[in-house]
């Protein structure tokens, strides 16, 4: 071969390569034009954005060897307070983790350390060893026993195997049991995990809750079931877990309302925090204006206003209807770009007992709705679908509906989800995200906001299924509003890997399993995050400036 | 007083310094790129630092001055360093270049998610390369006393107020030739004035 061959044949590989590249440009400017124009025919996203940070692969886990994840390429990740690791005050790690932040960052030393604090959404332990015993916990009580509520004279009993309305079958299976619920905090110290204890128990289904200003974390109930009558307590409120595990407080928060609680931000402007609630189309949105504005530890537990939202002023809606029809249906399907402008109605009795209500939007023929949330939808609020995370950035709070939209039925808030961005300053709420199908995004639950000011979205619709195969996703959200791939679940285990990595939960495939407690450091160099079943935490870290994460 | 109103200045223009009063070897002035933050650990005998980098590809200069303490220990110091990477991208050489000094011997590097650091240098000069590269920061020697091992300095011929500086950089990939060149000349200047004012 001569030189002038070899460079004749690398300048036709380099001209072929060229219009490789052309071709595939063209195809995808095309293919992004086409979808597009559906997106803009449908008003929700259709197909996967493009990642900035590239398509992803299975990778193995730095701590276990496992390939937990897939990641694109650059990112490395290390897990850590599996389910059933032992904890620095001799508890096994509890179960079920779900909503999670760095509530405190510290220098020690020459040592950067992140104090987070995790959920665990757990219901009733078999004995009260099986529950958190944390430094503060709620009910330690054994809870035995059925709940009964009287609808139009008609006994509606409530048991561990489900609700009963017919007052001619046989009861459910009872109660049993002590609230497993509550929280651990974890200490990441100089890029590894340091150390976890119990923060707080006795609580029941800890979903979500959000970090405050001042370095706690307000862990909240999914829940509104009253075990009072029988041997437990009431539930379904807001607590709060501080960074020192000791001075976490076990006494319910109860101006902030009782709910079906799934998550809240703190404006830390104001000191007004806004709180979501995750009961399908029985939903409201709400805020607390704590009298105490102090922002300590405790200080929210000196009482406050509770607040619904409810639509003032339509913006701009897609389909056109009244404020009056926005606020009962409007939240339930929203296209991209819908707006509204918000008011604010107060709630007399935050502490109202729920109500049984029948024949509502999208299908719910008998539900139990809330006390506030009842209150808030006779004063003509905004009904959600499914609320879900909250966080606060830059003087906006970021709003997940993990239902909004229509399944195949037509059925309004029975979607794929939507991200609503409400801007502090004028109330106006619009949809910057609105999937269209489960590749898009399938039911996004709990959301945070980088450093950088980009929005990370875990879904908890199952598995999805893509072009990296089947699983759970993390999702980013690009700046204008487009979700893409950025991890999926990868988490098939045998029994040989779970052995070998010294853990103790059991072998089986989890790629469908949900993603919780996405949360940054405030450096922005660690997404921490979880997988709720069989339970275990981790840390990815990579070149996050590559994108806009 | 002089050197004072120079730190002060110097920490407006680069960002910040925290050092502690000195009775020993202490960083006694740096430049580098707004934003990043420098942290004094130093001891007698050694020279510690914590070195938060908040972009790439602009290089940190950290001067150190000497005190009596350290030269009662002898003619080495013993030199570690966390590096924090807080800009998002990955660091795939890392170089060091001292003046007034050079290293007696290459310590250890630690890092946490996953790279492999590969040491090299002499002299003047150092490199650690990164294999992927490093996006989260890394230990140079034991910062932590975690059974790695701290570089050592040559300060032979260096008398109490005296200064050595260290050079930190991040090369971006395509000018890494041209930065190893200035880098070395830098090195090379600097071993002349010593040469010549002892």
């Amino acid at each position: 071969m001569t030189d002038i061959d070899h460079f004749s044949r690398s300048r036709r590989t380099l001209l072929k390569g060229s219009g490789a590249a052309l071709a595939s440009t063209f195809a995808g400017t095309m293919g992004a034009l086409y979808s597009r124009n559906a997106e803009a025919a449908a008003g929700k996203q259709l197909v996967s954005a493009v990642s900035p940070y590239g398509p992803i692969a299975p990778m193995s886990d730095l701590t276990t060897g496992i390939p937990v994840l897939q990641l694109p390429a650059g990112f490395t990740y290390k897990t850590f307070g599996w389910t059933g690791d032992p904890m620095i005050d001799g508890r096994p790690t509890p179960s079920n983790h779900d909503g999670m932040a760095v509530v405190e960052t510290r220098r020690v030393g020459r040592s950067t350390e992140h104090m987070l604090v995790r959920n665990h959404e757990r219901g009733l332990a078999a004995t009260l060893d099986n529950a958190i015993n944390a430094p503060a916990n709620y009910s330690t009580s054994l809870i035995n026993g059925i709940i009964t509520v009287m609808h139009g004279g008609v006994p509606i009993r409530i048991g561990a195997s489900g609700t009963v309305t017919n007052p001619a079958a046989p009861d459910p299976t009872p109660f049993t049991g002590y609230a497993g619920g509550g929280t651990s905090n974890l200490v990441f110290r100089d890029g590894s995990w340091f150390s976890s204890t119990s923060s707080l128990g006795g609580t029941l289904r800890n979903c979500a809750g959000g970090p405050t200003p001042w370095g706690s974390w307000l862990t909240c109930e999914e829940t509104i079931l009253d075990f009072s009558g029988i041997g437990g307590h009431k539930h379904g409120y807001v607590f709060e877990t501080d960074a020192d595990p000791t001075q976490s407080i076990a006494t319910p928060i109860v101006g902030m309302g009782r709910f079906v609680h799934e998550a809240v931000a703190v404006d830390p402007a104001t000191g007004i925090v806004y709180e979501t609630e995750d009961n399908r189309n029985l939903a409201a949105f709400f805020r607390y204006l704590p009298e105490n504005t102090s922002g300590h530890v405790g200080s929210l537990h000196d009482g406050g206003t509770l607040q619904a939202a409810r639509i003032k002023t339509l913006i701009r809606q897609a389909r056109a209807s009244t404020p009056a029809q926005a606020n009962d249906l409007g939240l339930l399907n929203p296209d991209i770009g819908d707006e509204y402008e918000l008011e604010w109605v107060d709630i007399q009795d935050p502490d109202a007992a729920p109500k049984v209500v029948v024949a509502q939007p999208g299908g719910v023929s008998l539900g139990f709705m809330a006390g506030p949330t009842h209150a808030a939808l006779e004063a003509g609020c905004a009904r959600m679908a499914r609320g879900e995370g909250i966080w606060y950035w830059a003087g906006k709070m970021f709003i997940v509906d993990t239902a909004a939209g229509l399944d195949g039925g037509g059925r309004p808030g029975r979607g794929e989800g939507a991200v609503w961005e409400l801007t502090l300053a004028t109330m106006r709420l619009r949809a910057i995200f609105v999937s269209g199908n489960q590749t898009a995004g399938n039911n996004p639950d709990n959301v945070t906001v980088s450093p950088r000011g980009g929005i990370v979205l875990c879904e908890d619709g199952g598995s999805s299924t893509d072009a990296f195969g089947s699983g759970a996703r993390i999702l980013g959200l690009n700046a204008a509003g487009g979700a893409y791939i950025f991890a999926k679940n990868n988490l098939d285990v045998s029994t040989a890997q779970i052995s070998g990595a010294g853990k103790g939960v059991a072998a089986g495939n989890y790629r469908g399993v949900e993603f919780a407690g996405a949360c940054f450091d405030p450096t922005g160099r660690i997404l921490f995050a979880s997988i709720q079943t069989p339970g275990l935490t981790f840390a990815i870290s990579g070149p996050w400036a590559r994108g806009n994460l | 007083m002089q050197l004072r109103n120079t730190v002060a200045a110097i920490c407006i223009a680069g960002g910040a310094l925290f050092t502690a009063p000195a009775s020993a070897v202490v960083v006694s002035s740096f430049t580098a790129a707004p934003g990043t933050i420098v942290t004094d650990f130093s001891s007698a005998g050694l020279a510690a630092i914590n070195l938060d980098l908040t972009q790439p590809h602009l290089a940190t200069t950290i001067s150190f001055q000497i005190e009596q303490a350290d030269l009662d220990l002898g003619n080495t110091l013993s030199f570690n360093a966390v590096i924090a990477n807080l800009f998002g991208q990955g660091i795939e050489r890392f170089l060091l270049t001292l003046s007034n000094a050079t290293f007696a011997s290459i310590g250890s590097v630690e890092t946490f998610f996953g790279s492999a650091a590969s040491v090299s240098g002499s002299g003047d000069s150092a490199a650690i390369d990164f294999a992927p590269p490093d996006s989260f920061g890394f230990n140079i020697g034991d910062p932590f006393g975690t059974g790695g091992q701290d570089w050592t300095l040559n300060i032979a011929g260096l008398a109490v107020g005296d200064n050595f500086s260290i050079t930190f950089a991040v090369p971006e990939p395509g000018s890494l030739p041209l930065v190893l060149a200035a880098l070395l000349g830098a090195g090379w200047i600097g071993t002349r004035r010593r040469g010549g004012r002892n």
